[in-house]
């Protein structure tokens, strides 16, 4: 009886967990956050709303995964002492609707204010708060009057937000959710990996780097986190499932994210593995389904005993295949893949083109010596109406490594045309990264139109990487004579035709290094427009193989597109890569591989002491702009001592590649801080003030100090004549004295057979 | 050479050969190197920083290899190719970069203005090459040779229509030349009394020119010279000479333009080089003007202290080409050898130039020309700016009618660096073209928007300025003792417009131009504007519009400014120009007949009572002198003046009336008065047949100054003329 008892209990159990997993593939959790407004704003913390009638938009992204159940707006702010009270209001417009309306007392400027966000004004993806002040001293004005003023403090205003996250019809197209850059998404990424897999090396040198790329290009632009583990195939269950054991209960504590226990997260995370290291970990169905390169999205099931919770419910990411090879291959494929095409949960990748035949960066960045027509770059025609400056921004990715030379020129062809009614101060400027280019007055008051409008722009205003084009239109009213006289400018129109042209001039591929600046803008020399080479990151301790993985993602995310050939490589071995990157502790380098800097990190530290050295201006963010001091850094103190919570960059000369090309190498004392320097270096707020070749920080906020410590070179292909044309203009001493010294051995020469000359013109004589 | 070169033993004959190789091979492997460094592109601010080095070393060397170095010649020529790197550099970039635009109308000015570059560039190099190591010949003298090893001369004086005068003063000390008298014959070879131009159907000009013969040949006859003259006025001064020699027999010839008066050392200089190589054919000497032309006399008015024009061809050009054994035949003030003269027809008459087209048909034949340095010719230079430019045009078309009908770099006869000599002095007669473009491209900028150059404003100052202050370097150094800074830009500009036009009629038909003889001794008997300055007031009137342009640029295209300014300078450049050569074109009244020269001869000067005070020359001409007397009492009316002359080697009294004297300042002015035939070759011996006055002349103005005081100086003479040309405008109205 007591057997029969025995074995009903068990059923028991074995239905509750077989219940509970069937019962809890949509978990919701509320989850409660807060952002000061300072976030979703690019400029200084204040906002400041000027004239009579200003218009401020903030735009707050948010994950499709979530949806908000409540929001509240706190805004601190402070307005002009003259404003009139009951004409100056400041009115908050959520996607387009108002909600809230404060009334600018003079008598108290300085003024705080709550207001609740409807959740069903939320929309998907990207939502727009609008700070719209009408702001009036007296009843006559000019419109621009230096009194019309209102600031709203960013760092000190708020949103915070309750939400919950809400999955229906789990699929791969939700793959891009999960790291979408808006509120609620995912920051961490936890990947894992059995170690009886055969392909175990293969996974950590290939696939993983992949993987991380892969859901970092998701990422979009912010830092994602990857926290690798390596699991041990679960042996015996009983004793976890607190005695209850049976084949179909091992099977399902096997299918479930067992190995992260019974915290309930929103987040996905990555199993990696070959199908038969899988085959325990995976359905039936699941396990059938693999046929090759395999990629699959699942939510696991949840594990509990009664009522307590063994393994609670997650999201899975599943790459898989029958060998190693197809591991590779689903992991590129999870990079390439736009995971709108892919409403089901799992893919089988039956064949994909060749990477080799084109490097990825010519997929990403625009080709020199050819034409773009605005459409064909993905700028639509833009229309600016009414009064006001408008600014239309047309983004030009170039190759990182793109080099012309000083004179060439590129050249647009503009349609654009503008409306009659233009009055004086009414403009057309062109800048090119934040240089003036090009201005017109719009001056016709008839207006006019310009068809193949030609500008000619030297291309040193460009830079490898991402530049942009902007196209500033200040619209104004002609002016009218009279007190109190007032024109709306809304009959005002310019129009920017897409049938623009920009042609970018032919170039070489030739960059100056080391320059971390342009490795965090573009992620070279990681990634190339002339070719896929083959780059490592290579890491001294395996605690280190997460931060790898976390780097990856992050030059990923610069080159904008995967870079096909990075492999993660344990150990310094006596060739790297031309191009690589070391993460490692002081104790385990060698002095070689700081050959060609000035500063090294190993057990004995040589520091560029700023007193020893000119260091005022060493870093150049231009890399174009030749009035910087750029002579290297010569003088070091070595000494023996830590680095203590330090993290530090250098990028120098590869001592060890075959060719030509840029070691960087990161160093902290320890795993664990390397690993969270990484992590930090990643953050947007740290990664856009790499600059320079010597970088040392400790928090996330700025870099302890930057500095250029190493002589320049350049890497890259172009014709004989351009390399040697950068070589020489990087070393000048080297044209000068082999110029005058075969001008000096010419003339000696010259003299000779002139002597020679004169003296038989004289034996004449 | 060969039977020298079989003097030295077989195996240093062998190492010679060996190092002549082995240099040349050198040679060629460096100017490859050196042509490839010149074209490597730099950034433009490593560029900026090479050519501040290159500038730094090539002045540094230049100024040590002025300053008397022993390695002198070394220095200059390292100084020449470190110099030149820049500018070939500048060049190649120039020609590789800088040469796109979008619209047609710019690609053309951009290629115009780049052809003149080039065009400069290449007349740069070419004088570079030429005047790398000039030869500097020793003075020779007849001395030591006997009787029978002295040549037999015939000096012949082509005419057309200078005055008996003239031509008498020409003849009497082409009379007194230090030279066997029985070895020397004197002919007058007259163009104007020929029997075409006695019975011309104009019966006044018939009678003139049969007077004219008569009095030509009762001169010759009282004289003791022979007398030519022809049927027909065929292949004009070639012609002319040609006919003449099938009457004479003599083993050299000499020809004088009849305004140039030889000093009486001129055979004992010049022969010597005929003796010593049978293969000589041609000596060549300077033409020493003893007037300045219009430029010197209008412009600068410093004829006496500034290098004359001239200076620069026959000081130190025609010394470079007699280095590379091509310095030419210049028309007068030379001997020529007359088989040689035989073998190719005599003087050549397919171009107007017949003297350089001699010497290349003979440098073609194998033959040698020497340049004698030493000034022993004094001529007149044209005296007002309209026969200056008749005479530019003659020299330009001729030199143009070489070039096509002789085609001198394809003439297998010359050696590579003939070919280089005679291209480098025909081609400098194409400086209109160039220098016209210089002149109006600034307008297509400021006026019509063209784009000039594909450059910006640093890739102009790493590459253009250095490239300008290079060249300019150079030519001060190879040049700047003869030709002072801006000096050849203003004769440019001065004869560009009118030179472009007679080039043009060359090229439609190289035949067509005609030789016209240049008028010299024109009497300028009162200040006027001349009758050529039309083209120059539309010049200065579109230069000034440039301007007024590049200020309109200038604030209604801000992002264009540095363009702007740049090419606002370089107009403004050329408007400086064009306002300082408005000067040129007012025609200074000359009082004297002969202009006088500086002198410094300590002479006597003894009264009619025979009483005598010492003083010295001031100055001296044919007609006259100025002294500085020191004298106490009121000088008689007539006097004699005793001084010793170097032509004539003994003490000379010439007879002269006091015109001025000033006891106080002790300046007394005298004019010389010939009541014989003795009298008048005394005179003339004593004023105008002295080398060595000619060469303390020459020397005393030729001396180098600085860039800026040249540049000072023209811009502190380039405001006023324009309004003196208003002002003399407006009194010819009235």
């Amino acid at each position: 009886m007591s057997t029969i008892i025995n074995i009903f209990k068990e059923n028991v159990k074995l239905v509750s967990i077989l219940l509970v997993v069937l019962f809890s593939m949509n978990t919701q959790a509320e989850t409660l956050k807060k952002f000061p407004l300072s976030d979703f704003y690019s400029g200084n913390s204040t906002l400041r709303l000027a004239g009579e009638k200003a218009i401020r938009d903030l735009s707050i992204p948010l994950s499709p995964l979530v949806k908000v159940t409540s929001a509240t707006l706190n805004i601190e702010a402070i307005s002009s002492i003259a404003l009139l009270e009951h004409r100056s209001v400041l009115s908050i417009r959520f996607n387009n609707t108002t909600i809230g309306q404060i009334a600018f007392d003079p008598k108290k400027p300085e003024f705080s204010a709550s207001i609740d966000i409807p959740p069903s004004l939320w929309l998907n993806e990207y939502n727009t708060l609008s700070f719209v002040a009408s702001q009036h001293s007296t009843i006559c004005q000019a419109g621009d009057a230096p009194e019309l003023w209102s600031e709203i403090n960013l760092h000190k205003s708020s949103l915070t937000l309750n939400t919950i996250t809400s999955i229906e019809n789990l699929n791969l197209q939700k793959l891009s959710s999960y790291f979408h850059p808006g509120i609620g998404s995912q920051r961490d990424v936890k990947v894992f990996s059995f170690d009886n897999d055969s392909n175990l090396p293969d996974i950590k040198r290939n696939v993983l780097s992949s993987i991380a790329q892969g859901l970092a290009l998701r990422e979009q632009y912010r830092g994602l986190k990857f926290d690798y583990q390596t699991l041990a195939q679960l042996d015996n269950t009983t004793a976890v499932l607190n005695g209850v054991s049976s084949h179909k209960a091992d099977e399902l504590y096997n299918r479930s994210s067992w190995y992260l226990g019974k915290k309930q997260s929103d987040e996905l995370h990555v199993l990696v593995g070959t199908k038969e290291t899988l085959a325990h970990s995976l359905s039936t169905t699941t396990l059938e389904s693999i046929k090759g390169p395999f990629i699959k999205i699942e939510q696991t099931p949840e594990v509990k005993t009664g009522t307590d919770i063994l393994v609670a419910s997650q999201v899975r990411l599943i790459i898989s295949g029958t060998t190693g090879k197809e591991l590779i291959e689903a992991a590129k494929s999870l990079a390439y893949m736009d995971d709108e095409l892919n409403p089901d949960s799992l893919v089988n990748i039956i064949t994909q083109p060749n990477s080799a035949e084109r490097p990825s960066q010519q997929n990403v960045t625009l080709h020199p010596g050819k034409t773009y027509a605005f459409n064909n770059i993905g700028v639509e025609s833009t229309i600016f109406s009414g009064e006001g400056l408008f600014s239309k921004q047309v983004e030009i990715r170039l190759p990182a490594d793109f080099y012309v030379a000083e004179n060439a020129m590129i050249k647009l062809s503009l349609d654009f045309s503008y409306g009659a009614g233009f009055g004086p101060g009414s403009t057309l400027n062109i800048l090119l990264n934040n240089e003036v280019v090009h201005g017109l007055t719009l001056d016709d008051s008839d207006g006019d139109f310009f068809h193949n409008y030609k500008l000619s722009v030297p291309a040193r205003f460009l830079k490898g990487g991402v530049n942009n084009l902007v196209f500033n239109v200040s619209q104004k009213t002609e002016p009218v004579q009279g007190q109190c006289t007032n024109v709306v400018g809304d009959y005002l129109y310019f129009q920017l035709s897409n049938v623009s042209t920009i042609s970018i001039p032919d170039a070489a591929h030739l960059a100056r290094q080391p320059d971390l600046k342009l490795m965090s803008d573009t992620g070279y020399p990681f990634t190339k427009f002339t070719s896929d080479e083959n780059v490592s990151i290579y890491i001294t301790q395996p605690e280190m193989l997460s931060a790898a993985l976390t780097m990856s993602g992050k030059l990923a995310q610069s080159a904008d597109n995967l870079i096909p050939n990075l492999s993660i490589v344990f150990g310094l071995p006596e060739t790297m890569t031309d191009n690589a990157l070391v993460l490692a502790k002081p104790s385990d380098l060698n002095e070689q591989l700081f050959d060609n800097v000035s500063a090294s990190v190993t057990d004995i530290k040589k520091w560029p002491y700023r007193l020893q050295n000119y260091l005022y201006k060493h870093v150049s963010g231009d890399k174009r702009d030749d009035n910087v001091e750029n002579n290297p850094i010569s003088i070091f103190t070595s000494e023996e001592s830590s680095l203590g919570q330090l993290s530090v960059l250098i990028a120098s000369e590869n001592p060890y590649a075959q060719k030509d090309g840029t070691l960087f190498i990161i160093v902290a004392d320890s795993s664990d801080i390397l690993t969270e320097r990484i992590e930090q270096l990643v953050q947007s707020s740290l990664w856009g003030q790499l600059s320079g070749d010597f970088f040392v920080w400790e928090n996330a906020k700025k870099p302890l100090f930057v500095t250029q410590i190493s002589n320049p070179y350049q890497i890259g292909q172009a014709d004989t004549w351009l390399e040697v044309r950068a070589w020489l203009s990087n070393n000048p001493l080297y044209w000068l004295i082999a110029a005058l010294l075969i001008a000096l051995l010419l003339s000696a020469i010259v003299y000779i057979l002139l002597k020679r000359r004169q003296k038989n013109i004289k034996a004449e004589w | 050479m060969k039977q020298s070169s079989s003097l030295i033993p077989p195996k240093a004959s062998l190492m010679t050969r060996l190092s002549n190789v082995m240099l040349k091979v050198s040679f060629w492997a460096c100017a490859v190197l050196f042509l490839l460094i010149a074209a490597v592109p730099l950034d433009s601010m490593t560029q900026m920083c090479v050519s501040v080095g290159v500038i730094a070393f090539v002045y540094t060397a230049s100024s040590e290899a002025l300053q008397h170095s022993k390695k002198k010649d070394l220095l200059r020529i390292i100084v020449i190719i470190v110099g030149t790197l820049l500018s070939i550099r500048y060049l190649i970039w120039r020609g590789l970069y800088t040469l796109d635009a979008d619209d047609i109308l710019s690609l053309i000015a951009m290629w115009l203005v780049f052809a003149a570059e080039v065009y400069s560039g290449v007349i740069h190099l070419l004088g570079c090459l030429v005047n790398a190591l000039p030869l500097n010949r020793p003075a020779l003298s007849l001395d030591g040779y006997t009787e029978e090893e002295i040549p037999t001369v015939d000096l012949l004086v082509p005419t057309y229509n200078e005055s008996e005068e003239l031509l008498e003063v020409t003849l009497r000390a082409a009379l007194i030349l230090d030279y066997p008298k029985a070895k020397l014959k004197i002919h007058l070879l007259d163009d104007g009394g020929t029997d075409q131009k006695i019975n011309q159907s104009d019966q006044v000009a018939g009678k003139e020119a049969l007077q004219r013969r008569q009095n030509l040949q009762a001169l010759c006859l009282k004289l003791g010279t022979y007398y030519h003259t022809r049927e027909k006025n065929e292949h004009a001064k070639a012609g002319n000479i040609n006919s003449a020699l099938e009457n004479m027999d003599g083993e050299l010839i000499v020809i004088l333009d009849a305004d140039h008066v030889p000093t009486t050392d001129f055979l004992s200089r010049t022969v010597p080089w005929m003796i010593k190589d049978e293969m000589v054919f041609l000596v060549q000497t300077p033409h020493f003007m003893a007037n300045p032309d219009p430029v010197e006399r209008n412009y600068f008015s410093s004829f006496t202290r500034m290098p004359s024009e001239n200076d620069m061809f026959y000081g130190i050009i025609q010394k470079g080409l007699d280095f590379w054994s091509s310095s030419f035949f210049c028309g007068s003030a030379a001997v020529l050898r007359r088989k040689y003269l035989d073998m190719v027809g005599g003087i050549a008459g397919d171009s107007i130039t017949e003297d350089a087209e001699t010497a290349l048909e003979l440098h073609a034949k194998g033959y040698k020309s020497v340049y004698v340095e030493q000034p022993m010719i004094s001529g007149l230079a044209t005296e007002t700016f309209a026969s200056f430019i008749q005479q530019r045009i003659r020299w330009a078309q001729g030199m143009a009618q070489i070039l096509i009908l002789k085609k001198p770099f394809l003439n297998r006869g010359l050696t590579w660096y003939q070919k280089c000599g005679y291209m480098s002095s025909i081609l400098f007669w194409f400086f209109p073209f160039a220098r016209l473009i210089f002149l109006l491209s600034p307008l297509g900028y400021l006026l019509f928007g063209l784009e000039l150059i594909k450059a910006s404003l640093i890739e102009i100052l790493a590459y253009t300025v250095p490239h300008i202050i290079i060249s300019f370097r150079l030519s001060n150094f190879l040049y700047g003792n003869a030709r002072w800074p801006l000096v050849s830009e203003l004769y440019e500009i001065l004869q560009s417009a009118f030179i472009f036009r007679a080039l043009l009629t060359v090229f439609r038909n190289p035949r067509q131009p005609s030789f016209i003889v240049t008028p010299k001794g024109e009497s300028l008997s009162e200040t006027y504007v001349s009758s050529l300055s039309g083209i120059f007031y539309w010049l200065l009137i579109i230069l000034s519009a440039g301007n007024i342009g590049a200020i309109y640029h200038f604030i209604e295209s801000p992002l264009t400014r540095e363009v702007t300014l740049m090419v606002f300078i370089w107009n403004t450049f050329n408007l400086i120009l064009c306002l300082g050569l408005m000067k040129v074109l007012i025609e200074k009244k000359q009082l004297r007949n002969n202009s006088r020269l500086p002198a410094y001869d300590d002479v006597d000067i003894y009264d009619e009572n025979g009483k005598c005070w010492k003083g010295n020359l001031v100055d001296l001409s044919v007609d006259g002198a100025k002294i500085t007397l020191n004298f106490d009492q009121t000088l008689s009316e007539t006097v004699s003046l005793l001084g010793y002359s170097n032509a004539l080697q003994k003490s000379v009294s010439l007879s002269c009336n006091i015109m001025y004297q000033n006891i106080d300042s002790g300046e007394v002015r005298v004019k010389f008065v010939a009541l014989s035939d003795k009298d008048k070759d005394k005179i003339i011996a004593y004023t105008l047949c002295d080398s060595s006055r000619w060469e303390n002349f020459h020397k005393r103005r030729t001396r180098r100054i600085s860039y800026l005081y040249g540049v000072t100086h023209v811009i502190s003479v380039s405001v006023k003329p324009i309004f003196l040309h208003i002002l003399m405008k407006l009194k010819q109205r009235t």
